[in-house]
């Protein structure tokens, strides 16, 4: 059905749309008519059977009074006259049925009376009422009425529908009409349209249609004659692309070969890298892995260092080759996360790492851990170095280092000991200038003129008394030996003023000797000390050479702590300090040598002892390797002094620091060592 | 039949054992006050709204106590009823219903009935022929009436359709 209506020309389909729509709606409002008029009918008919009613029960009030059943009776017998009514009933006051009327014989039954008189019912075509019988507006009796209302009912419903039918015919024929005269206003249109369409497609792409009005037609027909415009002009487009269009797919194809060349180039050249990044990963000298947790690729020599294939790597944790601990004591596993994690986390590791072979050999070796980003994903480039050889040469170096310290510790101790004897020797000499003029002094008294006084006085010993009256000689003794004795009293104040000179230089001998064995007995051994006198010592030690080069010595001893030290191993690095600066005063070659020495607290719980100069300083590029073995200026330096310095600053707690701005501008070291004694590590 | 259902329902309290003289004057007292009721009297009859309806009995009173019983509290429209006993003598015209009992002489008693208005009621076989306006007779074992139309009218009262329906017979208004 629905097919089909689809399948119905414009023009059917208009006067069939216009025809149902007319006949639903004239259906719909007969319908409604039809049922307003049967609500209508049975209304009235219940207002009929009411009058009915009424007038049966004002004519049954004289017989109801005077209890005359035939006269009742035959008043309802009137009701024959309504074939409508199938049974009347009247009831007596008390309830009982009085008279009774049915229009079929068989049945007696009276309708039920309905208590409140006036009220009706209906139901199933049946509509009972009932009427009270009223006497001198008192209520007598009731009457009830039943009537059928069905043939009343079917006979107006046919009468309606015959007349709807009629009129429905009517409707649609007049629709019919209209819809026959209208329809060609939408109908030819849309048929010109078709027409041109199909004209169109025939290949005329000049075909206009006419618009003869201004509604969607009006449009349509607007929006044709575009289509068809826009249609024309493409097809000439077209025919003129068709022609380029050959040239072009020439042109394409030749750039296509030209592109595909050039990309069988790039990926030939990308292989070529692929295979040089692969060549250089393989041959690098050390093991390279990419990881996560686990191994994702490794080259050659990552394999050789755990010494198996490489399938038996990846996919495999590091912890896999490792020992359970480490030589440190630590968990290796634990370890390897930690390390894994900190350089995921974008701090590049470089630890020394204890891996295990296959054949469960261990392998020494230096790790490093970095983030790297490959294709958006974080994982890490390890690097590993078999350092079993390198670790192996640095216990032979360290041996050697060892020895080299035991030597130098000696060569030290000559230096000590050249000090001493070089400050002894100084002193000696002045010992040796002082005897010399004692010896002069003596050698030179007048003490021979005394016994030739004594010898002339002997000789006349008879008439001493004339002699020293009256001889001119003997009167001159006198005043002879008063000068005498003068000379003799200046000369012994001279003698004793070098010999209290003397005594002063043998007394300063003994100092050098007591305090350089007082080190050499303290050596080892911690001991609480003014800093400031271990300051002074090694001023002391170096106080010839500082005169002898005309060093002046400045102190600021801003802070004057106590803190336990290594006596013999602090007072080492300070008079090698000393010893440094002066050199280097030297060599810097200004008139004002000026060497500063200071002790300070640095607030961090260190005393800080600093040798300053004013000399030849330090280049920044010596700086950093001036504490290295071997490190030297000095044509006969063995660069050991400052070495051995720092270390022993080292095995004290404390550091040797270094501070130059440079060629000429001097140089500042600077001892720090702890104020409190740490736990010393065994 | 009628009669024992008619005393059932407007007597119930009287009992069957009575004798059926009495049955049948409780009957003809209730056609009495049911007369009443189908009967309109003339306009200028009553003096007001409430104006009684008089019943009199003429000479010998055959309902005894009945017919008192029957009229207690009973209205005709808005009036209430009373029963008088009354000699036949005088003017009897002041009732509204005359009874005139079998032992009373009818035409002696119509005689003094001197003023329209009065509904009289008989029961002798000529009360009709003698003027009277209705007569009460037994018929089947039931109380029936007849009515004078030429004496209704004379005695200006006019008698419901409804009424007439019920009767046996209607004596007809002379031409």
């Amino acid at each position: 059905m629905n097919q089909a209506f689809q399948n119905l020309p414009i023009k059917r389909k208009l006067m069939t749309v216009m025809m149902l729509t007319s006949s639903v709606a004239l259906l719909l409002s007969c319908v409604g008519f039809v049922g307003y008029q049967l609500l209508n009918f049975i209304q009235n008919e219940k207002q009929n059977l009411a009058t009915m009613g009424d007038v049966i029960a004002a004519n049954s009030t004289a017989a109801l009074s005077f209890r005359d059943q035939s006269s009742a009776e035959e008043t309802l017998r009137g009701l024959k006259a309504e074939p409508r009514i199938l049974k009347a009933c009247l009831y007596a006051k008390d309830g009982t049925v009085f008279a009774t009327y049915t229009r079929d014989k068989n049945d007696q039954s009276c309708p039920p009376s309905v208590p409140r008189g006036g009220s009706a019912t209906f139901d199933y075509n049946h509509l009972t009422l009932s009427r009270s019988v009223l006497l001198d507006g008192r209520n007598i009796g009731t009457l009830s009425l039943q009537a059928d209302l069905a043939p009343e009912v079917l006979a107006y419903l046919r009468r309606a529908g015959s007349i709807l039918l009629f009129v429905m015919a009517a409707s649609l024929l007049a629709a019919l009409l209209v819809s026959r005269r209208l329809q060609h206003f939408i109908s030819d249109p849309l048929r010109g349209l078709v027409a041109s369409t199909q004209e169109l497609a025939g290949g005329n792409l000049s075909v206009r249609v006419a618009a003869a009005s201004t509604d969607e037609f009006g449009e349509l027909a607007h929006a044709f004659n575009e289509m068809a415009g826009s249609l024309q002009y493409s097809h000439a487009e077209i025919l003129n692309y068709q022609q380029t269009l050959e040239q072009r797919v020439k042109d394409r194809t030749l750039e296509l070969e030209k592109e595909i060349a050039e990309r069988k180039q790039a990926e030939r050249a990308l292989r070529d890298s692929e295979a040089r990044y692969r060549v250089l990963f393989d041959n690098a000298a050390e093991g390279v892995w990419l990881m996560t947790d686990t191994f994702l690729d490794c080259n050659k020599n990552a394999c050789e260092l755990f010494a198996c294939n490489r399938e038996d790597v990846i996919g495999h944790s590091p912890i896999e080759f490792s020992p359970l601990t480490q030589p440190d004591g630590k968990d290796s596993a634990q370890a390897a996360r930690e390390r894994i994690a900190s350089a995921l986390g974008g701090h590049p590791q470089l630890f020394y790492w204890q891996s295990k072979r296959k054949d469960g050999t261990l392998v020494d070796a230096e790790i490093s851990l970095a983030d790297v980003t490959i294709g958006g994903q974080h994982v890490i480039l390890a690097i590993s170095r078999d350092i079993t050889e390198r670790r192996r040469t640095e216990a032979q170096m360290e041996d050697l280092h060892r020895q080299l310290l035991e030597i130098s510790r000696e060569a030290g101790m000559a230096e000590v000991a050249t000090n001493v004897l070089h400050n002894v020797g100084n002193v000696l000499n002045s010992v040796n200038v002082s005897t010399a003029l004692v010896s002069e002094k003596i050698r030179e008294s007048r003490v021979s003129s005394l016994a030739k006084v004594v010898a002339l006085m002997r000789a006349r010993q008879n008439d001493l008394a004339a002699f020293l009256t009256e001889d001119p000689k003997g009167v001159q003794l006198c005043d002879y030996l008063d000068n005498l004795a003068q000379y003799l009293g200046k000369e012994q104040t001279e003698i004793l003023k070098e010999l209290e000179s003397l005594n002063a230089n043998i007394g300063h001998i003994k100092e050098i000797v007591t305090m350089q064995q007082s080190y050499a007995r303290a050596a080892g051994i911690v001991e609480t000390l003014p800093i400031v006198d271990l300051a002074e010592d090694a001023l002391r030690i170096n106080s010839g050479a500082l005169a002898r080069h005309e060093v002046q010595v400045v102190r600021e001893y801003i802070a004057t702590p106590s803190a336990p030290v290594d006596k013999h191993k602090a007072l080492q690095i300070l008079v090698n300090l000393v010893r440094n600066a002066k050199y280097a005063l030297d060599e810097g070659g200004r008139k004002d040598k000026r060497l500063t020495i200071r002790v300070a607290t640095d607030g961090e719980g260190s005393v800080t002892i600093s040798v300053i100069d004013n000399g030849v300083g330090i280049p920044p590029e010596n700086l950093t390797r001036i504490f290295s073995y071997g490190f030297t200026t000095r044509k006969n330096g063995h660069g050991f002094g400052l070495h051995s310095g720092a270390l022993a600053a080292k095995e004290m707690g404390g550091s040797l620091s270094v501070h130059s701005d440079g060629p000429g501008q001097g140089a500042a070291f600077t001892l720090s060592l702890p104020l409190h004694q740490e736990h010393k590590k065994v | 039949m009628l009669v024992v259902a008619l005393l059932l329902t407007v007597s119930p309290g009287v009992g069957l054992a009575e004798s059926p003289t009495v049955l049948e004057y409780k009957v003809k007292g209730a056609f009495l006050l049911n007369f009443a009721k189908f009967t309109k009297w003339p306009a200028d009859e009553f003096a007001a709204t409430n104006t009684p309806v008089t019943v009199g009995i003429v000479g010998e009173d055959p309902f005894g106590s009945t017919l008192d019983q029957l009229v207690a509290g009973e209205t005709i429209g808005t009036r209430p009823v009373v029963v008088k006993r009354l000699a036949a003598s005088g003017d009897l015209s002041q009732c509204q219903i005359l009874f005139i009992p079998k032992s009373a002489d009818a035409a002696n008693v119509l005689k003094h009935v001197v003023s329209p208005g009065v509904l009289t009621v008989g029961e002798s076989d000529n009360f009709l022929d003698t003027g009277g306006v209705i007569r009460l007779l037994i018929e089947d074992k039931k109380v029936r009436f007849e009515v004078n139309m030429d004496a209704a009218q004379r005695a200006h009262l006019t008698i419901s359709s409804q009424l007439l329906k019920l009767a046996k017979t209607i004596k007809p208004l002379k031409p």
